[in-house]
């Protein structure tokens, strides 16, 4: 059961994902670059959706042994359809991470180094849930961006993703 | 092992909702009802814990039987200090409710109606960690708004605490 209940929060991360990404990409590249204030973890849509695009990243680096320095961010991509690029890459290998998973893999203790090279030990479970749950704070972010932009987007609340017919 | 998952993930939520909780309420009662803006969920802090606190309460409910028609929220609550004690109780029932979880109960389907009526049929174990997922979405609503108000409060992501508080 732990690995359905991990499979289907990443199920559910990857829609919430492609929801909010292509209300931004609707808006147009313009709107996704623009300063929508200081109170965001970071300022613009575009930067927003490289920082979990980046968060995403590194951590899926670490759970298959290694410890990148570099988290990539906004710099890292001159428009969101570049971003789209390169995260489908990486969802495509977060998939056959996440679908390669057994349940004594769940429980592995990982290790891996901070960027700023500090060693950290924890049980990759934890990390899984980490990872979606991180998202999660950042598409609340991006959903009030998108408010302001143009109104309320669809929601991405994990009731609905369960509520959907199978898929 | 998903027992246990789910128990740590809820030890995350409660310690995540106290945390910026707690933040809110030393800002005294006039700031937490203080009005925001319009792109957040509920204008005010009080209203965004009340509506945590409302949806925490609400699936409670539902996966215990029943199916309340009314979703709590920030006009139950004259105070946070009149929240903090409701919520205690709420949390200590969820507490249980999720410590008495077997493994059987989380692919149980359970039934409910929604506040408008209709019915459904989920999962038991995704709806555990659909509310601390709903709670994440407005715990950053929650942070962003105290931002501005004070400045950006300390982290309540799942690494920092599984690092600082559940050590592993």
């Amino acid at each position: 059961m732990e690995l359905d209940l991990i499979r289907g929060i990443w199920d559910y991360h990857w829609w919430g994902n492609r929801t909010l990404f292509d209300q931004a990409a609707a808006l147009g590249e313009a709107a996704a670059k623009k300063d929508m204030g200081a109170h965001w973890s970071f300022p613009s849509l575009k930067g927003m959706l490289a920082h979990i695009y980046g968060a995403d990243r590194i951590w899926l680096a670490r759970w298959k042994g290694e410890s990148p320095t570099k988290l990539h961010g906004d710099a890292d991509f001159s428009s969101l359809a570049d971003l789209r690029t390169a995260w489908d890459a990486l969802e495509a290998e977060q998939r056959a991470f996440v679908g390669s998973l057994g349940t004594a893999t769940l429980a592995r203790t990982l290790d891996y180094k901070s960027t700023d090279g500090k060693p950290f030990a924890q049980p990759l479970w934890q990390l899984l849930q980490h990872v979606v749950n991180h998202a999660t704070h950042h598409r609340s972010e991006v959903a009030a961006m998108l408010t302001m932009a143009k109104g309320s987007p669809p929601s991405t609340d994990m009731v609905l993703f369960y509520r959907q017919p199978k898929r | 092992m998903s027992v246990a998952l789910l128990g740590q993930l809820y030890d995350y939520h409660h310690w995540a909702n106290r945390r910026l909780f707690e933040i809110s309420a030393n800002l005294g009662e006039a700031a937490t009802s203080r009005t925001m803006g319009a792109p957040w969920s509920f204008p005010t802090l009080k209203g965004m814990f009340a509506h945590l606190y409302g949806a925490d309460a609400l699936w409670l409910a539902r996966w215990k039987g029943s199916s309340p028609a009314r979703l709590h929220d920030d006009g139950d609550f004259p105070t946070m200090a009149d929240l903090r004690a409701k919520w205690d109780l709420l949390e200590a029932e969820q507490r249980a409710f999720v410590d008495g979880l077997a493994e059987a109960d989380l692919t149980r389907q359970f039934s409910y109606r929604s506040a408008q009526g209709t019915e459904f049929r989920l999962p038991l174990g995704p709806i555990v960690q659909h509310v601390v997922n709903h709670g994440t979405h407005h715990r950053s609503e929650l942070a962003a708004m105290l931002t501005l108000i004070n400045g950006s409060p300390p982290d309540t992501g799942i690494a920092s605490y599984c690092l600082t508080v559940a050590k592993g």
